[in-house]
Parts: C-alpha cells; structure tokens; sequence
C-alpha cells in the first residue's frame, strides 16, 4: 500500500531536467560553449561527477532533515550543517598543516561528518521548547550556528600558511572539482547509494515521522531510534559533500520543495527523486557559473548562483508556511 | 479480563499525572475514562497506548501480553491510539493520511477502503487533511486508527469527539459501537457525560490522578456523585444524563 501514485509524467520531467542539466555541463567549459574534445571531456566528466554525488547527498539531506525536523524550511545548509562541516574540515587543515597530515588522510571525511553532526546537536538541542521542536526557534538557532561556524571558518583561514589559504578560501566559496580526489568520492558515492536505500525502505516510516510524536509511535515506528539514524546519516551525508565541493547553500532544500510540488508529500518518491534533483540543480548551477561572464577572467563560485537561485525560493516557502501557521 | 493494568504510575517531569491506577476492562466494550480538566485522564490513556514520552511504572496487559515492554512495532500491531489534537506536518490528502496505517504495520488498501466508508469520510478522501475542519480532520484520524486496528484489538481515543458537530459524533459513536460489538475494546475519554452515559458500557472516573471510580456506567454515573465531583448538578430525564447549566452573570471584582 503506497501514498503517492507512480506519477509517470512528473519521473519524466525530472528525468529531461537531470539530462538536460547533464549536457548543458558538457557544453560548457571555463572558455565558454564548445562541445568537449577528448582531451577536456574527463574534466568536464569529473566535474559532473563530483555535482552529481554532491548535490544528490545535498538533496537526500535535506528531505530526511525536513522528516526529522516536521520542517519544510529545514535543510543542510539552514541549520547550519554545511557551515559546521566547513568549520571542521578548516580546523582539520590547520591542523594537518602543522605536521599532523593523517587528520585529513581521509580527505576530510570524518572531519566534516562530525563537524555537521555537531552542529545539528546544537541546532536540535537549542530548538527545543518543553521537549517538542519549535521550527521558528530552530531556524534561529540554525541562523546562529551557520554565522558562528563561518565566522570561526574565516579565523582558522586567516590562521592558515599562506600557501595553503587560497585553497581554502576557494573551496570555503563552493567549488566543484573537475578532477575529484579518489577517496571523498568514493566514499560520498558510497555513503549516497547506501542511506539512499536505506531511505527508500525506510519512506514510510519517514511519512508516519510526520505525525505528532504520539501518533507516529501509536503507528508503529520506534521514533527516538528513528531520528538518531536521521541525524548521523544527513549530518553524513551533508559532511561528505562539504568535502567534495565545500559549503554550498540551497540545494538541500531547493530540491526537496521541486520534488515534492511535482510528486507530492509521500517520501518514496521523495527519498529518489530529491537526489536526482540536487544533482541536477547543482549541474546546472556550475554551468551557469561558466556561462556568466566577469570582469577579467574571474568566474563565479558556485554557492553564489545556487544562493541566488535558493534564496528566492526560501523566502516563497517561508511566507507559505507563514500563512498556514507552523 | 482482556486489558489489565496494575498499578499504574505516569510522571510529567517531577509531577505526578497518574497515581497507583489498578483496573481492567474486557474486550467487547466501550469503556469512558472521564474526570474534570487535570485529572490525570489522557496520561492515563497515553500510558495504556504506551505513547506517553515520560516516566511510567506499573504494568498493563492486554490479552496476555505485556504492553508496557513491547516494541513500538509490537505495540502497534493490537493498538490503535488517536490523539486529542492530529497533527500532520506534510500536503498528504486525507486518504494518504489513513493510509499511515500500514507505514509500519502490514495493512492493505481494503483496509483503507473500509475504515474509510466506516467513519464515512470518501468525500474527503481526496482533500488536502490541511484544509478540512476539525471535526473532519479528527474523523479522518479516526479512521486512520481503524485501519490499523484488528478486530479484537484495544482502540485508544483521546477526546474524539471534541471538534466535531452532533451529526459527525452520531456518525462516529456508531462506528465506535459497531468496533466493540465486533470484540474491540475501546477506552475512549470523554468530557461530555450525557455522552458518556449513551456510548459507554463503563466508566473510569478519574480524580487528582487517582481511580475515583470504576465499572458499569449506571453505577459511576450517578447524578448526585457527579454533581459533587464536577461541581455542576446533573439529572436524569428520561433515563438519560444531563449536566444543568445554568450561566450566572457575577460581578467583576474591583
């Protein structure tokens, strides 16, 4: 017994955008439109490949912060976990380039894992009123924790050697690479297909979630288990595309609010089509990036195009939800 | 007895809602647990359904089995609980909200279908649950409940009947009979008494969290008991329970 129909039309439609987005990249390179020769084509690959793992874990994140929270308006970035991901990692760079490399062997991996699980803790512990999750208050404390953990990001950076500062400072802009280090691929690869199944099973205890506490365990499902696994595997998950391409704002919610206008509330669609959405968004975002001309030969960081195309986007949800009270 | 609970305690943070509650009740009835404001009602209910967050003690068991140390999923399988106020943070239509029956318990689509068309909401099913009414969004709950709800199991109903007109509680008291003529047990709390009086079987009269009362209606609801325990005289016409209202306009003081 599912919620949601199967909706062929809407699979379509995000299917031609995923594509689309896909061959906009293709075309596309830092000189501009010019179809890939054999020489750029792994560039342009990779950088397709890092947005993909990227924004697809961006976009997971966010639907299961927005089950764990009962918050259409909660996402990686909102509450702070990207920045927090982004603290650590910075932290974790420091360090290492006081002689203890072996904090980054892993490319920063666990760093920005726990780096974002403790920024949730944060944000979860501070928006509580009387035991129960008070969205305006969470998204205060989310507001906070991101200007704390950026303001401290710029600190560890101006403490950096400045050799290595610039590539920092670049990653700290969003950047997606286009030869991608082996490991945080890897393992974000891995970590997305693994909590995307898990998700998928899981859909429909993510719909019971969004029921009062006391419904939700009348309706069968374990919820205190229930959310830790929500925290460690979006913190996970927001962690490991912070390392691939740094703090990138927007996708986690954009692509959860597209999927769910275009397939409706239940998550079984949601946990699947969020990801090729997030993907798809962030593609599209480092084409655009590359079709935007600067002054000199400069070019935008990619978390400004996805911060101009989100922040829109947010302000409609919040004034939607506004009006329907929380 | 099918539901026995045996000393019961349930705490809010240091304060104790429920105190040393023994009872039992047998499957095929309808029990009211009534009690003025604070008495301990829906923590007791809560704690039966065993979706109460805080400190509990006691034991209750219902056909044998140990509730309080069951799994949620265990838990769920033989109880059905609805709360006093539905919450649903997601644009599910009121068919995909009955439908949660079976996110975690195995339930098939006739079940939907059946508790649909037994609170009688298919004219809703298609509708946002977030622009129904509430006494529409609280039989849609209730439905929801009977889908997940076994005949024969233990149905928990926390003020069902708050928001909803006199034809939707006609409606839904039916439905309620017809689950407990069928072998459920239903623990229903009610603030309505003359309501009480024509739906229950028996009554659980709480008091300052302890069982003031207990057993088959006609005893626990008597009119001069009443009168004294609410504050409010009650009378019988006609056989039936009614509470005398009788609005006074006092002076403001100062």
């Amino acid at each position: 017994m599912t919620a949601v129909g199967p909706r062929p039309a809407a699979w379509l439609v995000i299917v031609a955008t995923a594509t689309i987005a896909v061959i906009l990249r293709l075309v596309l390179g830092a000189r501009g439109w010019s179809w890939p020769t054999l020489e750029i084509a792994d560039l342009r690959v990779g950088a397709i490949v890092s947005a993909t793992v990227a924004g697809a874990s961006l976009g997971l994140s966010g639907v299961l912060l927005q089950a764990l929270l009962r918050n259409p308006l909660a996402s990686p970035f909102v509450l702070g976990l990207s920045s927090g991901a982004g603290l650590s990692v910075s932290i974790a760079a420091l360090v290492a380039s006081s002689g203890a490399a072996w904090v980054i062997a892993d490319g920063g991996m666990v760093a920005a894992s726990v780096g974002s699980a403790v920024a949730l803790v944060v944000v979860v512990a501070a928006g509580r009123r009387h035991g129960a999750i008070e969205p305006v208050t969470l998204l205060l404390a989310g507001v906070v924790v991101a200007s704390v953990a950026g303001a401290l990001t710029v600190l560890v950076q101006y403490l950096m050697p400045p050799s290595s500062r610039g590539d920092l400072m670049a990653w700290s802009m969003g950047r997606i690479p286009e030869l991608p280090e082996r490991v945080p691929l890897v393992v974000g690869g891995v970590l997305l297909v693994s909590i995307g199944c898990w998700s998928f099973l899981r859909a429909r205890w993510l719909d019971a979630a969004c029921t009062a506490d006391d419904e939700a365990s009348s309706l069968g499902v374990d919820l205190p288990a229930l959310r830790w696994r929500l925290v460690v595997l979006s913190g996970a998950l927001a962690g490991s595309s912070v390392v691939l391409c740094g703090p990138i704002a927007f996708v986690g919610f954009v692509a959860p609010h597209v999927a769910r206008l275009m397939l409706g509330a239940g998550h079984r669609g949601l946990v699947v089509a969020s990801p090729i959405l997030g993907a798809a968004l962030l593609i599209a975002a480092d084409a655009l990036r590359l079709a935007v001309p600067l002054p000199g030969a400069g070019k935008l960081p990619v978390a400004v195009v996805t911060a101009i195309l989100g922040g829109p986007i947010f302000l409609w949800v919040l004034r939607r939800q506004g009006g329907r009270g929380s | 007895m099918s539901l026995v609970i045996d000393s019961m305690c349930v705490w809010h943070g240091a304060r104790a809602a429920v105190q040393g509650v023994s009872v039992s009740a047998r499957a095929g009835r309808i029990v009211a647990v009534i009690g003025r404001n604070g008495s301990g009602k829906s923590s007791l209910v809560r704690a039966i359904a065993g979706v109460h967050p805080g400190r509990r003690t006691g034991s209750t068991s219902w056909r044998g089995r140990d509730l309080s140390a069951a799994s949620a999923l265990d838990r769920a399988r033989g109880v059905a609980y609805v709360a006093q106020r539905p919450l649903v943070a997601a644009d599910f239509t009121a068919r995909e909200v009955i439908a949660l029956a079976g996110a975690v318990v195995p339930r098939t689509t006739e079940h939907v279908e059946r508790a649909i068309d037994a609170l009688g909401v298919r004219d809703l099913a298609d509708r946002p649950f977030a622009a129904l009414s509430g006494g529409e969004q609280q039989r849609v709950v209730l439905a929801r409940a009977f889908a997940q709800h076994d005949l024969g199991g233990l149905l928990v109903l926390d003020e069902p009947f708050n928001a909803m007109d006199l034809a939707e509680q006609h409606r839904v008291a039916g439905a309620v009979q017809c689950l407990a003529s069928a072998g459920s047990l239903v623990l229903v709390v009610l603030h309505d008494l003359a309501l009480a009086d024509a739906l229950a079987h028996e009554v659980w009269w709480m008091d300052a969290g302890r069982l003031r009362a207990s057993g088959p209606r006609e005893s626990v609801l008597d009119a001069a008991a009443l009168g004294q325990g609410f504050g409010v005289r009650f009378e019988r016409v006609g056989g039936s329970l009614r509470p005398v209202i009788a609005p006074r306009c006092e002076p403001l003081p100062g």
